[in-house]
């Protein structure tokens, strides 16, 4: 018991220089927009590391909690002029109403629900982005926010939620529920034989997943202010928060947080200014990661696996 | 006295497609006891074990645990009301250690757990530790199977046989008053079953009632009291092994006609 707490406290304190750290660098590093970016897909790795990581179900198509996150909280503050961050929140909301659509999907495991997954988020591109729906959606011609555009606002509501999803995934890694939630991952029947209501435990991880990913939403369609369906709906995003869970170690804290910064990191590094290299050196990266740490660079800390937050 | 009955099984029917493979069975548990549920292979041991853990729903037919009707209900809830089990083929939780193993299991082990926080909450007393104390549980269970050197290795390193006894201890963390257990002793050694015996023959003693579904006869014979003897979905016999061994429609099963 003792060393589950040793790592509860590292994982705050991990947390809070985190956080500190993303409120602090804008004042010394002009590059609002990486800062920015980094801290979305972070927030986006732990989001989906709480269903990925805990639960074992694989969702290819989380982007697209994200897209209603960003189309519900644009559309609450351009047709209803609802405040920035309740729409915000609302978006989130969306996010899970939708996952609770969704939620049949986890009767599927494996490969079949990341297919129908992926297949459930372009329908909703493609209702969103219908011209059909221009008087409300805007159709293929995408969101126009500028009217409540704030660079340090919305810079702000992303550091905090940065802050909520960390903390998520904390109490997932650090509570009986979490334990639960590895117990439905490990065997479902054999979770169900021990007392875990196997349903209601993956269903809740599956809504908090989609709320996590439709505030990022939120906060990502109030930053950058102008966007098309096809920004908020790309697949690059989910294939983005896949690999950084992946890369980094899933069902841990701490993993998905290194993924992001090392893979985005080099993305932004050479990505942008040599891009044939990029992909040469991104592919073999993730070939070496299979090939031989399968678990994530976090596996590399065997000795202290038990204080790993 | 008679003994009390803790389980009544009362027509039961469970098809699978075209085959019936649970044909109007009717049987009691009767509390401390070990039944001996026997058949030759497809007779519909597993599948009965199934529908009692609440795995399979009955297609009819009723169940009854101390008078409560429990068909139908779901495998988690009949956990919480005392009924568990273990898997022919172990199924613990690979990724996660012995002790989290019996843990998750612990977490949900009747109500009093929750009972007593309430309790604790009304005298303004729940910050003291323990009241909800599950780590006395978990180190009991894993005590009782003998795995104690082994709990913070992780499930997928044990052997067959130490697989077994983890899914015992994780049935047992639950506190059940029925367990079920489904042929824990094949395919281990001599000493393995002679130990597994002995576990099973202490927790009658704590009032725990069970049903051994088993083809080793002398493993069956040492514990149990009574046997039940299943032939294309349907008990054909009950009684002593004994009086099974003499038994005509027994035998023809076995031996062939």
């Amino acid at each position: 018991m003792r060393k589950k707490n040793i790592r509860l406290i590292i994982g705050i304190i991990l947390i809070l220089v985190m956080t500190a750290l993303f409120a602090l660098l804008p004042k010394i590093y002009n590059n609002n927009f990486l800062l920015f970016n980094i801290m979305l897909y972070i927030a986006l790795a732990e989001g989906l590391n709480l269903i990925y990581g805990f639960t074992g179900y694989l969702p290819f198509g989380y982007v697209g909690f994200f897209g209603i996150g960003a189309y519900s909280a644009s559309l609450l503050i351009l047709l209803l002029h609802v405040g920035v961050v309740p729409a915000i929140l609302l978006g989130g909301v969306a996010a899970s109403i939708v996952g609770i659509i969704l939620t049949p999907l986890l009767r599927l495991s494996g490969a079949y629900f990341a297919i129908a997954n992926l297949a459930a988020s372009q329908a909703i591109y493609y209702i969103i982005s219908n011209p059909h729906l221009e008087n409300i959606t805007q159709g293929p011609y995408g969101i126009m926010l500028s009217s409540v555009y704030d660079a340090t606002a919305s810079y702000n509501a992303m550091l905090i939620v940065m802050f909520f999803a960390f903390m998520l995934v904390l109490f997932f890694r650090q509570s009986r529920f979490g334990l639960s939630l590895m117990a439905i991952r490990e065997d479902s029947i054999t979770a169900s034989v021990a007392g875990v209501n196997v349903v209601l435990a993956r269903t809740i991880a599956w809504l908090l997943s989609a709320f996590v990913a439709g505030l990022c939403g939120g906060v990502f369609a109030w930053y950058t202010s102008v966007f098309y369906p096809e920004t908020v709906f790309s697949l690059n995003i989910s294939i983005f928060a896949i690999v950084f869970v992946l890369f980094g170690g899933a069902a841990t804290l701490i993993g998905p947080l290194i993924g992001t910064v090392i893979l985005y990191g080099m993305y932004n590094f050479i990505g942008i200014s040599t891009p044939q290299y990029f992909q040469l050196i991104y592919g073999l990266l993730i070939v070496m990661l299979i090939m031989f740490l399968p678990n994530g660079v976090v596996s590399l800390f065997k000795k202290v696996k038990d204080y790993v937050p | 006295m008679s003994p009390k009955e803790i389980l009544k099984v009362e027509n039961v029917e469970k098809r699978f497609g075209g085959l019936k493979a649970l044909n109007k069975v009717n049987l009691s548990v009767y509390e401390n006891e070990i039944l001996g549920l026997v058949g030759p292979n497809g007779s519909g041991k597993t599948t009965l074990i199934n529908v009692i853990s609440g795995i399979y729903k009955p297609d009819a037919g009723k169940i009854y645990f101390f008078g409560k009707r429990i068909d139908g209900i779901a495998t988690y809830k009949l956990a919480h009301l005392g009924i568990n089990r273990t898997f022919q083929i172990p199924k613990p939780f690979h990724g996660l250690t012995v002790r989290e193993n019996v843990e998750v299991a612990a977490l949900y082990s009747g109500k009093q757990c929750l009972k007593s926080f309430f309790k604790h909450l009304k005298n303004f007393k729940f910050m003291e530790k323990g009241y909800c104390n599950i780590e006395d549980d978990v180190q009991t269970a894993i005590s009782i199977v003998g795995l104690d050197k082994l709990q913070d290795k992780q499930a997928t390193q044990l052997n067959t046989s130490e697989q077994k006894l983890l899914g015992l201890a994780r049935a047992l963390a639950t506190k059940p008053k029925l367990l079920l257990v489904d042929e824990i002793a094949a395919g281990l050694n001599q000493e393995e079953t002679d130990k597994i015996a002995e576990i099973l023959q202490t927790l009658v003693k704590k009032s725990i009632s069970i049903i051994v579904v088993e083809h080793l006869m002398h493993f069956i014979h040492k514990i149990t009291s009574r046997v039940v003897v299943m032939d294309s979905g349907s008990p054909i016999f009950e009684g002593t092994l004994e009086q099974a061994a003499n038994d005509k429609r027994v035998v023809e099963v076995f031996l062939g006609g």
